[in-house]
């Protein structure tokens, strides 16, 4: 019995035995004995190498053991594997590191070079959890490849070496599973790849206590935005400006002073002329992200920028205020006629007021529908760009299928404007000098047909304002009421200022030639300034002055048809009416009544464009809120 | 006054067609190609439901050893009018789909349209390729997967300096001759270089002297890598490779 049971004892320890040798290493969730999985033993009696042995079972993922990763070995038929009939699976790292994975599923080391994880992490068994400096273990990774001895040289690269937490390493800005490949390719992607440098360049340069740390100011941002280059890269290209790296590269960024960086002056000429072909090397002077409120450094355009301020501020009170209280006046007036039942004598049948009488010739009519064209299409392609940061202003920019599009209608609409100016210019001086006639031009200059202000203007906005507080009569106007020769005038300083700033604008390289580069600053900030001051002129002053007033509401037609009525004549300019019945005129002026078409059309391009100035006055005035 | 009101009506209008009239609606209508593009997730359907529909990788031996779409075969466009007749006429309305690298690669696009010359009724050519396949989240298969190692990449401008000095080394252009693939015509190399294509580098990277600093050049600096470690695999142990290609040398050679 005793032996039997010894016997017994004996094939229980043989089936064990054989079970732990056999069964247990291929046992489908292994036990842990120190840090390594069992499994492992018999996976090590082949793959006996250091690594396996000793490293991996110290790395981190010593716990997974072997086949966690390697798959596609079928533990119960282990020849197969050991003769080679079976291959194990490419290894999986997604499995666990989903996260990674899915970003890396995108990254252009996976998308075109088929890099697996392994590829990059190539002691994968020896992985351990690292305390050293991570931006530097990264930059020795990638330079494996990268051999960016810019990067390691710049600024950048020296304060990662130097341990800076601050600096950027590669995967700070290319992303460390999620490289594009625009990233590397401007001439392949050049609309990407420059918002992605302008993206991350502005991360970090716009924090402002990132920036504080290291002395540099985080505004530079805000004021690169503001000029050219800036406006049209926020609103994003196609139309090709300089983003950050074009000025100051990618990989090479050093400061201005030494003698390697991209923005040395002694190295801009180049830098610049990478875009710029053929210009003067004055205009390097040109300033990329200029501080219009520092004095020291930027006079002219400190300057110049308090200037327009000051133009605006005067012209927008005075006007304004004026407008307040003739509509206060007007209306006031129009009520109390409405009470007592005072109707307007043109309004009655049969009366001598009704006569059409011409007011127009059909080439001022041209002239004005031309000039309300161009300057639509200047203010709606120009505005996005001043207020680039709006959403409207990106809306807009789509409408006209990108900057660069949008670029080109407003050149188109400016020169078309100089023509106009040209014109009226020309009208001018022939109004002056007929025939060349040079005699009498001052009397000419002063006399009730001209737009240049006289002593009566004068008079009349004293009498206005008189008037405005019921302390005297309404002043008798001639042709010409002293608003209608500010409109005409402002014109003519609007021109002088936006014309010119367009010109100098429109093709820097030659205007580099006659202008240094700061130049371009300064015509850039008063092309925006004086644009603020034409628009919400015209589309507030002009448009209450001449159609909003209650006595024309909502419009005035005469400027589309050409005509109104002898009533109108005498009501709105008794003293021209005065003037032209003791000249004996008036037969000259009478008229034919305009055609339902012509009234037609009056009305529905009018009110088209007075609703829309009125929509683009709210949207300029709403974005100068939000930027104040 | 009728005068007036034409004349008004014309600069409207005119006005109205400058800003409505895009220069887009105007381009010119793109030449019909004959076969039909594909993309990756469309590509994986129709695989499902005409399972013998033909999925014809047409880079060169080696790209495709080394990753594939699963169960696709390997045409090199070079040898297309040797191989193809052969697999492609048994039957003329399966569908063949044919892939190479990425959108910027013209083979797959060059082999569609000598299939459709064959007579081929069912002609596709994957939109954006094996690029495209994997950003549509589908996994590759290796058959002979070249191991990746760290290879330098030289910049245009550090490579002209290297050129102008002199420096003894071997410059390997790896782009195709044949057409099928962007021709390279002689004046398109950089001077001095040795013209290998891929399709015919496991074969003949004997041809190359070893001991010697080799730089490799492909079109855009998509293949040279793996041309690379190819090299590195066969023990040459100073390889290079030119980054962004032939494209990033113009570009810098042209000064952009």
């Amino acid at each position: 019995m005793k032996s039997r049971s010894r016997l017994s004892n004996a094939g229980i320890l043989t089936i064990l035995g054989l079970f732990i040798t056999c069964f247990f290493p291929f046992t489908a969730y292994p036990q842990e004995t120190s840090g390594v999985k069992c499994e492992e033993s018999s996976c090590l009696q082949c793959h006996a190498d250091h690594v396996f042995t000793k490293d991996f079972p110290n790395s981190v993922h010593a716990a997974n053991g072997c086949t966690s990763c390697h798959t596609g070995i079928d533990l119960n038929n282990i020849y197969a594997h050991m003769s080679g009939e079976t291959k194990p699976k490419l290894v999986s790292c997604g499995k666990c590191h989903k996260e990674i994975w899915e970003k890396y599923k995108k990254d252009y080391h996976y998308l075109y070079q088929d890099f697996r994880c392994y590829d990059c992490h190539r002691n994968i068994h020896q992985i351990k959890k690292q305390n050293g400096n991570f931006k530097i273990a990264v930059i020795t990774q990638c330079t494996q490849c990268h051999t960016n001895d810019e990067y390691v040289k710049s600024g950048h690269g020296k304060a990662v070496l130097e341990g800076n937490k601050d600096a950027p390493t590669c995967t700070d800005c290319h992303g460390l599973h999620n490289v594009k490949v625009y990233h590397t390719s401007e001439f392949k992607h050049p609309e990407e790849a420059r918002h992605f440098y302008d993206r991350t360049c502005m991360r970090c340069h716009s924090n402002e206590e990132m920036m504080k740390r290291h002395g540099l100011t985080a505004k530079t941002v805000e004021f690169y935005l503001d000029t050219y280059h800036g406006q049209v890269a926020d609103l994003g290209y196609p139309s090709l400006v300089a983003g950050c790296v074009d000025c100051h590269t990618s990989h090479n960024i050093l400061p201005p002073n030494d003698p390697h960086s991209s923005v040395n002056p002694a190295n801009l000429v180049k830098t610049c002329g990478k875009c710029h072909p053929k210009y003067n090397i004055r205009m390097i002077s040109y300033q990329s992200h200029p501080d219009v409120n520092d004095h020291t450094r930027f006079p002219i355009l400190y300057w110049s920028h308090k200037f327009m301020g000051l133009l605006l501020l005067g012209t927008f009170l005075f006007f304004w205020v004026h407008t307040l209280l003739w509509w206060r006046k007007t209306y006031w007036e129009k009520h109390e006629k409405e009470k007592i039942g005072i109707v307007p004598k043109r309004l009655i049948k049969g009366s001598e007021g009704l006569q059409p009488i011409r007011r127009f010739t059909w080439k001022e009519i041209i002239l004005h529908i031309a000039l309300i064209l161009s300057f639509f299409t200047v203010v709606l392609t120009g505005f996005p760009l001043k207020f680039h940061d709006m959403e409207w202003a990106k809306v807009l920019i789509r409408f006209w299928g990108g900057a660069h599009r949008a670029g080109i209608y407003h050149r188109i609409a400016g020169i078309v404007m100089w023509i106009e100016f040209l014109y009226v210019a020309i009208r001018s001086l022939r109004f002056l000098f007929p025939k060349g006639q040079t005699k009498g031009w001052l009397k000419r200059l002063f006399g009730p047909d001209s737009l240049f202000p006289n002593l009566k203007d004068l008079q009349d906005l004293r009498d206005m304002f008189k008037w405005f507080f019921n302390k005297g009569e309404e002043p008798k106007f001639d042709r010409w009421s002293y608003w209608e020769k500010f409109d005409f005038l402002a014109v003519f300083w609007g021109m002088s200022v936006i014309g010119i700033t367009g010109l100098v604008l429109m093709k820097p390289e030659w205007s580099s030639y006659i202008l240094p580069g700061w130049a371009f600053d300064v015509a850039l900030d008063m092309h925006g300034e004086e644009a603020i001051l034409a628009a919400l002129f015209i589309f507030t002053v002009h448009f209450f002055n001449t159609h909003l007033i209650p006595k024309k509401f909502p419009m005035d037609r005469v400027i589309f048809t050409g005509r109104y009525t002898l009533e109108e004549l005498k009501e709105l300019r008794p003293k021209e009416y005065e003037r032209l019945l003791a000249e004996g005129k008036i037969e000259e002026i009478k008229s034919k009544h305009p055609s339902i078409l012509s009234k037609l059309l009056a009305a529905a391009f009018g009110l088209t464009s007075l609703l829309l100035g009125i929509f683009l006055a709210g949207l300029i005035i709403w974005s100068i809120i939000v930027h104040m | 006054m009728r005068k007036l009101s034409i004349l008004l009506i014309t600069v409207l209008s005119v006005f109205a067609v400058l800003v409505i009239v895009s220069p887009d609606l105007l381009a010119k209508q793109s030449e019909k190609p004959g076969f039909k593009y594909i993309n990756a997730k469309d590509l994986e359907l129709m695989r499902e439901l005409k399972p013998y529909t033909l999925v014809i990788n047409t880079m060169s031996m080696l790209e495709y050893q080394d990753h594939r779409i699963p169960g696709s075969i390997c045409i090199p466009c070079d040898v297309f009018d040797k191989k193809a007749s052969k697999i492609l006429k048994k039957d003329l309305n399966r569908p063949v789909v044919f892939y190479c690298e990425s959108e910027w690669c013209p083979k797959a696009r060059h082999a569609a349209k000598r299939a459709l010359a064959l007579g081929c009724t069912n002609v596709y050519v994957l939109k954006g390729g094996i690029h495209a396949w994997k950003v549509a989240g589908f996994t590759t298969e290796s058959i002979n997967r070249i191991p990746r190692v760290g290879i330098h990449s030289v910049k245009p401008k550090i490579l002209k300096s290297w050129i102008d000095k002199g420096l003894d080394m071997v410059i390997i252009d790896i782009r195709s001759t044949d057409p099928c693939s962007a021709y390279v015509s002689k004046n398109d190399r950089i001077k001095g270089s040795i013209s290998i294509p891929m399709e015919e580098l496991d074969k003949r990277y004997n041809e190359i002297p070893k001991g010697k600093p080799i730089i490799i050049v492909d079109e855009i600096g998509y293949r040279s890598f793996l041309a690379a470690c190819f090299l590195r695999l066969k023990g040459y142990k100073d390889v290079k490779r030119l980054f962004g290609g032939m494209a990033a040398w113009h570009a810098f050679i042209e000064g952009r």
